[in-house]
């Protein structure tokens, strides 16, 4: 059909239909403008970076900052347990047990920096496989949470909920060494974290550390002959690894002890010490006052706090028929220490035997069969620093905000 | 003379031209939709315009906390921390005064609360009373009082425009 011609068209839209072609159009640019006019993208991205920077500062602060007043009472858990009496080091006034208490079994710890505070709690802790072999310094984790607590809650407005959680593993993998934990558990998602490593305070560990470094320099110049085909390459450094990794934890190298008997040692005899001083000539002197409150002898409360540690840790029962322990402490710390050796010894292989393949991989497929020694020293200290260091903890600190 | 019909002739003077009864209707809808785009993008700008006027002033401050803050700082020491001695000497109060006065240029004047345990102090004066909306940015950070003492603290930097 012919259009006609435009002048002569006498059809049209009424007005009205412009009209709502109007307010549908405005609707749609309103539904495009509403996002912008309620997105908070801008913000949103600076609270993120914000809170982002503020778990990193908060983390520096507490590892840069200085506690006032600090202590703890050795079996200080145990004694309030079983006596109610609590020490404070806070500097308020107490009466002649507490103070008596607190002059023989207190450790005060004035003036330290926090992030000392917890490396010591994680080292003193002798955690192995779970069981706490220590089971004096519980009164210490106890003081230390209370302070971390109170700073953070006070840097962190009430919004925020933290954890803080410490780990000293000097052999990676491995379930021994010291955690510490603090706060309630972090939620899977929306979380800021900050993470870093402390290291011990310098002790007899950081020239053993050295002495570690130039014992694999000369495991790998005793070497003769290098093999020359690539799978013999692979063993050659295994074999040489498993060797080390066995003399550097257990057997001892260089006519210095392993890290674990190092370890162990660390920990074993100061408690030992802290035994005697506890529970030897000086605390008889209050033994009088405390007797008259615990109502029952305190070697026989000492035999029965390890032989439920060794109990909880090889499952073995060591109490006659009456409850009482057949061991006596110092033997009971014995047992402990030869148990975690050959424990170790039963799980070492297969945890490193991994790491060695992989290693071995990476340096023949990266080096060819002609090997570079001196890369390859680097390279080996470098492994086994990063998988058993004793000086190093790690500290994390996680943030995240409540809602509601 | 022309002869002026009367009243009640114009009123039953059926003689018009009508005008099309749609179009009033149809106006009005267009006049309230008009306004509400009008109204629409208006609240649209003043929206970004207050974000970014805020969001400013927060990098403004935020920025002067970051500088403060910063390790190489006049009164920084090693690790992040404060050493309020050297904040307390005549030159650093010197030295943030004339960060102060470049500031002051672009019309924005601060001053740095250092807070402690349950005190705070301010530098290199206290806060003014009479300036008017403030924003503050806090950096947690530890304070170096004396050798025994370094405590949790907090460093703010509080700005307000002049």
């Amino acid at each position: 059909m012919r259009p006609r011609s435009l002048l002569r068209n006498r059809q049209a839209v009424s007005m009205m239909y412009d009209a709502v072609l109007f307010i549908v159009m405005v609707s749609l640019s309103g539904v495009v403008l509403i996002p912008a006019l309620q997105s908070d993208v801008i913000i949103e991205s600076s609270v993120e970076k914000h809170r982002e920077e503020t778990v990193d500062e908060t983390l520096l602060m507490l590892l840069t900052s200085r506690v006032d007043n600090f202590g703890y009472t050795l079996a200080g858990s145990q004694i309030e347990s079983l006596t109610g009496i609590q020490v404070d080091y806070d500097g308020s006034d107490q009466d002649l047990i507490q103070a008596l208490v607190k002059t023989f079994l207190g450790r005060e710890q004035l003036h330290k920096t926090y992030a000392d505070l917890c490396v010591e709690n994680l080292v003193c802790q002798l955690n192995v496989f779970g069981t706490r072999i220590n089971v004096f310094t519980e009164d210490f984790d106890k003081s230390i949470r209370e302070e971390v607590i109170t700073v953070l809650r006070e840097h962190l407005s009430d919004k925020y909920e933290f954890n803080l959680t410490l780990k000293w593993h000097p052999i990676m993998g491995l379930d021994f060494g010291g955690d510490l934990e603090i706060g309630p558990s972090p939620p899977v998602i929306d979380t800021h974290v900050a993470k870093t490593y402390v290291a011990l305070p310098g002790t007899f560990f950081t020239e053993w550390l050295k002495d570690f470094e130039d014992y694999i320099i000369q495991c790998i110049d005793g070497v003769l002959v290098w093999n020359s085909s690539s799978d013999g390459l692979k063993n050659q450094i295994k074999g040489l690894m498993k060797n080390i990794v066995e003399n550097i934890t257990l057997n001892g190298f260089m006519g210095k002890d392993g890290v674990l008997d190092k370890c162990i040692d660390y920990v074993f005899s100061p408690l030992e010490n802290g035994i005697e001083r506890i529970f030897g000539d000086s605390f008889a002197l209050i033994v009088e006052p405390i007797e008259t409150v615990i109502p029952y002898d305190l070697t026989d409360l000492l035999d029965g706090l390890f032989s439920d540690v060794i109990k909880d840790l090889t499952g073995l029962d060591v109490t006659d028929s009456d409850g009482d322990s057949v061991i006596d402490a110092g033997d009971s710390l014995d047992f402990l220490k030869t148990y975690v050796r050959d424990q170790v010894a039963g799980i070492l292989d297969p945890l490193f035997d991994g790491y060695f393949e992989s290693f071995a991989d990476f340096i023949v497929d990266t080096m060819g069969t002609l090997l570079d020694i001196d890369q390859l020293k680097t390279d080996m200290i470098e492994f086994f620093k990063e998988h058993i260091n004793v000086l190093r903890a790690e500290i994390m600190l996680t943030l995240w905000e409540v809602r509601g | 003379m022309v002869r002026r019909p009367p009243l009640k002739g114009f009123i039953k003077n059926d003689k018009a031209i009508s005008e099309e009864f749609t179009s009033l209707p149809a106006l009005s809808v267009v006049m309230i939709g008009f306004a509400l785009f009008i109204l629409l993008i208006a609240n649209t700008y003043t929206a970004y315009e207050i974000r970014i006027d805020s969001i400013e002033k927060y990098k403004t401050a935020d920025f002067i906390a970051t500088k403060l803050t910063n390790p190489d700082c006049f009164f920084m020491d090693e690790g992040g921390i404060v050493n309020i001695s050297l904040l307390e000497t005549s030159e650093s109060l010197d030295k943030l005064n004339s960060i102060r006065d470049t500031y002051k240029t672009s019309g924005v004047d601060f001053i740095i609360r250092l807070s402690w345990d349950s005190t705070y102090k301010d530098y290199p004066e206290d806060l003014p009373n009479d300036v008017g909306d403030r924003i503050a940015v806090s950096r947690n950070i530890s304070v170096y009082l004396n050798p025994a003492q370094t405590r949790p603290g907090r460093l703010s930097v509080i700005t307000w425009s002049v």
